[in-house]
Formats: C-alpha cells, sequence, structure tokens
C-alpha cells in the first residue's frame, strides 16, 4: 500500500500538501555561480534544476564590479546530485565557473536585514559570531548558519520581517 | 534532461544532432553537448556544427554545449558516435572486427571518464561499431544496465521493414525482432513477427510464404552467396545493385540492403540515427518501451542449456534508468543454434578488450 492510501486509511483527510521527498544523505549547499549579466541566464540555471526535481531554497543575483555577475543559488540535495549539478551548471554557455559549498561551511557568508517595530532595543548576543549594526533596520552579518539562527532567534522575539541574502564570496 | 553525442561531427553524430533538434527531442531549456575530439578535425568542426544548428533552428534548438574532452561529457543520456567506421566505397572490407583495435580505446577513454566524473546515472547508447564491443566496454566500466547498443534496434526496424513491404503493409503494423550480432551475423527471429490484422493462423501462413526457407540454418552461407553475386555489382552498377537486392529473401535483404547503402556512398546515416533517436526520446520521455538492443548479459538468456554471460543483441524493456528486463520466450531450435553462434562470435571477437562486466 502506498503513503497515499496508508492515509486515507486511518482516516486523515487528504489536504493535498506534499512535503519534498527528502534522501536522509541530503544536506544543504550553496552554489556560487559567476554568469553573465544577461537575458536568460537565471532561466537556463532555473531550467538545470528545475528538470532534476531539486528546488532553490533561495537565489540571488547581482553585478559584480567587473563583468560577469553573480548568480548565488541554496538547495538541498545529496553529495550526488550536488556534484550533478555542479557540472551541469558549469556546462551552460553563459556560466563562467561554478563554487559550491557546504551551507555549514563558514565561508559561506550572509547578511540579513531585521525590520524590527519601533523601539526594540534589540542587541547581540554575547559572544555572537555575528556583527550587527544599524539604527533602524538592523543588518546582521556572519556565517550563514550563525546568520539563520540569529534570524530565527528574532522571529521568535517578533520581528515582522526579515531578509537574508548570501553574498558572493569576495563581497 | 541533457543529452551529448560523442562524436558529433561524424555522419551519424551530426544526423543524431540534427534529428535531435529538428524533431524537438530536447525542450529549449535542456542542453545538448556536442563532443570531438581535441586532437581532429572534429576540434575545429564541433563549433562550426554549433554555428551551423544555432543558424537553422534558432526558435527551437536546446542550449547548445561543445566540449573537446571526455571529462567534460556531463549529460543524462549519451550518446556514442565517436570512432572509425568502415570505408564507404563499393567492395570495402566490412569486417568489423577491423574497427575494434582502433575503437576500443575510444569506448575505453569515455567510459573512464564518465565512471571518474559522471552523475552514476548516465545511460549510454552505443552507435560506433563494433557496437557490441562498444557496449562490453562500456558496460564494464558503467554498469551493464545503463548501457545499450542500438544495432539490434536499427536491425529489427529494417527487418520490420522488409516484412512489412513483403506483405503490403506499413511497418508500424509489423512487430518481431531481430537479435545477435549488429550486421552479417544477426538473427532474424521469425518467431516473434507478429502483423495486426492477422490471427495466429494467418501469421503463420503469411511468415511461412515470407521465409521461403522454414530455417536459418545455414544464413551464414545464404548472405555469403548473395553478397558474392552483388559484390561485382557495386562499384559498376550499383542500381543494378540495388535492384537484385530486391529480389532476395526479407531477412537476406536486411543483412544486404544496410550494407549496399554504406558502399554505395550515401552511407546509412538518416536510418541509424533516427533509430537511435527513438531510444533517446524513450528514456528522456520516462516510459518504457520493447526494444530490441546489445546488452551485457548475466543468464538472462538460456542458449544451449546454459545461461549467457556476455553481450547479445536482445529483445529488452528499456526505459529512464536504462534496460531493465530482457523479454526473450524460448525459440526454435534453428534460431537458438544460430543466436548462440552469434553470441559466441561475439565474445571470442571482444574478448581482447574487455574485462569481466559487472553485474
Amino acid at each position: 500500500m502506498d503513503a497515499a492510501g496508508a492515509g486515507m486509511s486511518d482516516g486523515a483527510p487528504d489536504d493535498g500538501v506534499r512535503e519534498p521527498v527528502a534522501a536522509d544523505d541530503e544536506v544543504r549547499w550553496v552554489a556560487f555561480v559567476r554568469a553573465d549579466h544577461r537575458t536568460g541566464t537565471v532561466a537556463a540555471l532555473a531550467g538545470v534544476f528545475a528538470t532534476r526535481g531539486v528546488n532553490f531554497d533561495g537565489l540571488s543575483a547581482g553585478e559584480a564590479a567587473d563583468e560577469p555577475g553573480w548568480v548565488v543559488v541554496s538547495f538541498r540535495a545529496t553529495p550526488r546530485r550536488c556534484r550533478v549539478l555542479e557540472r551541469s551548471v558549469g556546462r551552460l554557455a553563459a556560466v563562467h565557473g561554478v563554487v559550491v559549498h557546504r551551507a555549514d561551511d563558514p565561508a559561506v557568508r550572509a547578511v540579513a536585514v531585521l525590520h524590527e517595530a519601533p523601539g526594540t532595543g534589540r542587541v547581540p548576543a554575547a559572544g555572537a559570531a555575528v556583527r550587527w549594526s544599524g539604527d533602524g533596520p538592523l543588518v546582521v552579518e556572519g556565517p550563514l548558519a550563525e546568520v539563520e539562527r540569529a534570524v530565527a532567534a528574532a522571529h521568535r522575539d517578533g520581528v515582522r520581517t526579515a531578509t537574508l541574502v548570501v553574498p558572493p564570496p569576495d563581497v | 534532461m541533457d543529452v551529448a553525442v560523442l562524436g558529433a561531427t561524424g555522419d551519424v553524430g551530426r544526423q543524431v544532432c540534427t534529428q535531435l533538434v529538428e524533431r524537438r527531442i530536447l525542450p529549449t531549456s535542456s542542453r545538448l553537448q556536442l563532443v570531438g575530439r581535441p586532437d581532429g578535425a572534429s576540434a575545429r568542426a564541433v563549433h562550426g556544427l554549433r554555428a551551423d544548428l544555432v543558424d537553422a533552428y534558432d526558435e527551437v534548438a536546446p542550449l547548445l554545449d561543445v566540449a573537446l574532452d571526455p571529462a567534460d561529457v556531463v549529460a543524462d543520456v549519451v550518446v556514442v558516435c565517436a570512432g572509425r567506421t568502415a570505408p564507404a566505397r563499393a567492395g570495402a572490407s566490412t569486417d568489423r572486427s577491423a574497427l575494434a583495435a582502433e575503437n576500443a580505446a575510444v569506448f575505453a577513454a569515455y567510459g573512464d571518464a564518465l565512471a571518474a566524473g559522471g552523475s552514476g546515472s548516465e545511460v549510454v547508447i552505443v552507435v560506433s561499431n563494433p557496437v557490441e564491443l562498444g557496449v562490453a566496454v562500456l558496460a564494464e566500466r558503467l554498469g551493464r544496465h545503463r548501457v545499450v547498443g542500438m544495432g539490434a534496434w536499427l536491425d529489427t526496424l529494417r527487418f520490420r521493414r522488409e516484412v512489412a513491404v513483403e506483405l503490403g503493409v506499413r511497418r508500424h503494423r509489423v512487430g518481431g525482432f531481430v537479435a545477435g550480432q549488429h550486421g552479417d551475423d544477426l538473427v532474424p527471429l521469425w518467431s516473434t513477427v507478429r502483423v495486426s490484422g492477422l490471427d495466429r493462423a494467418e501469421r503463420e501462413r503469411a511468415v511461412a510464404a515470407l521465409r521461403r526457407t522454414t530455417t536459418l540454418d545455414g544464413f551464414a552461407e545464404r548472405v555469403a552467396a548473395a553478397r558474392a553475386r552483388l559484390t561485382p555489382l557495386v562499384e559498376h552498377d550499383t542500381a543494378a545493385a540495388f535492384a537484385l537486392v530486391e529480389t532476395l529473401p526479407p531477412e537476406l535483404r536486411v543483412v544486404l540492403q544496410p550494407s549496399l547503402t554504406h558502399q554505395s556512398g550515401a552511407k546509412t546515416a538518416a536510418g541509424t540515427a533516427s533509430a537511435t533517436i527513438d531510444l533517446v526520446d524513450t528514456i528522456l520521455d520516462g516510459r518504457e518501451i520493447v526494444v530490441a538492443g546489445q546488452v551485457a548479459l548475466a543468464g538472462e538468456v538460456v542458449l544451449g542449456g546454459r545461461p549467457w554471460h556476455g553481450v547479445l543483441g536482445v529483445p529488452l524493456v528499456l526505459g529512464p534508468e536504462g534496460w531493465t528486463r530482457v523479454l526473450l520466450d524460448a525459440l526454435p531450435d534453428d534460431e537458438e543454434r544460430r543466436l548462440a553462434g552469434s553470441a559466441a562470435r561475439i565474445a571470442e571477437a571482444s574478448r581482447p578488450w574487455t574485462r569481466r562486466v559487472p553485474a
């Protein structure tokens, strides 16, 4: 009996929500893609992931001081599938280079902007690996994993919105 | 899904690339990798082929990628058209074993590169000859279920066409398979022929009328005799040679018509590519269909009372992860004898360049 059938036999309603199928050895990765800053680059990149059923956890694109620009993609995959994606992305004509890191690699940095309610007066926890700044919107910078923890804590503390970006490695 | 064509600028490779694009097998978001050799003329031509395909099919073309190093081959389906082909001239040797020494190294180079740097799930379709050697060399490096030779499928399509012509129907109304070794040593499995619209008794009468003889024993001698009649005509009166082929029984035409076409100088690139595209399309589409192909068997077929281990063309189920099952019922004695002989000859011809095929 398949999972859907088992659910029905338990009398649980099928709400139509399907969780992504994740293997036990899936981990998070961040791919830094040096690519032409032109029409179609992100579409081509997205095609590589979409045709292999891999969802973007996050995607950001930006210009660099000199061409080409950067596209940063975070995703979950097994090490084998990550390698397939890396090699496939690397073969795109618009792509000049790909570097993939595990998301928990301290070399992967992130920046988050927290929009707090006025007068909250948030300060960084003692010993935090992240740097905090800002007098209105709060800017948090540090290793991705640490920044994500800070954002999660801020959400629990009532922060209304937070924006997290993984910049390319030399930014 | 991405496709790599090794030997993209050869006659067949170019046709495969063109048909993949023209028949819109690949969506525009997929990538077609054109692979050439860094030390040959194809290193230049492969860039030109890319430009030519874009020129012709820009509206529908997939992403086109050029690679010159086996280590740079990245695709979900890899079509092996690389290597040398038999000379396309009248009277040239059709001995496929003569190709083996040169092409074995090509097969090994790509197999080693895919084993070292591939995804572990590429499906490889071997077009180059000797196709059985290509399957053997690649299967022992990549795993046998991921490697299929397309020669038996091409022979099967030709066989079905010849039967269809005799019956006055279109090819898609005829079923049936060719097994064995691609080329002169093929095994037309008359027992597998089916014709839509005919019941069993009608089919048996029709097949008996077509075969002219009731056994495959002596098939090799009949092929040799027919070839001896053709050879003097090929160079000086090609039209007469083709006319002579038309008078032969269908099972002989299956062998000799393609050989004549190749030696005429026209080669068989379009037909070979079309049959290859059938297989690529099936794999990309996620379906499973029954085709014929050369695969590395590990006892799935019993010949002479013993499970056969080695490469052989057989009917099989092909799907997105390669081939899964062999579909071959018990054969009449004459077909099994010829298939066993073909299997033994393949093993003998491949032995100098192969190790053990892994399960």
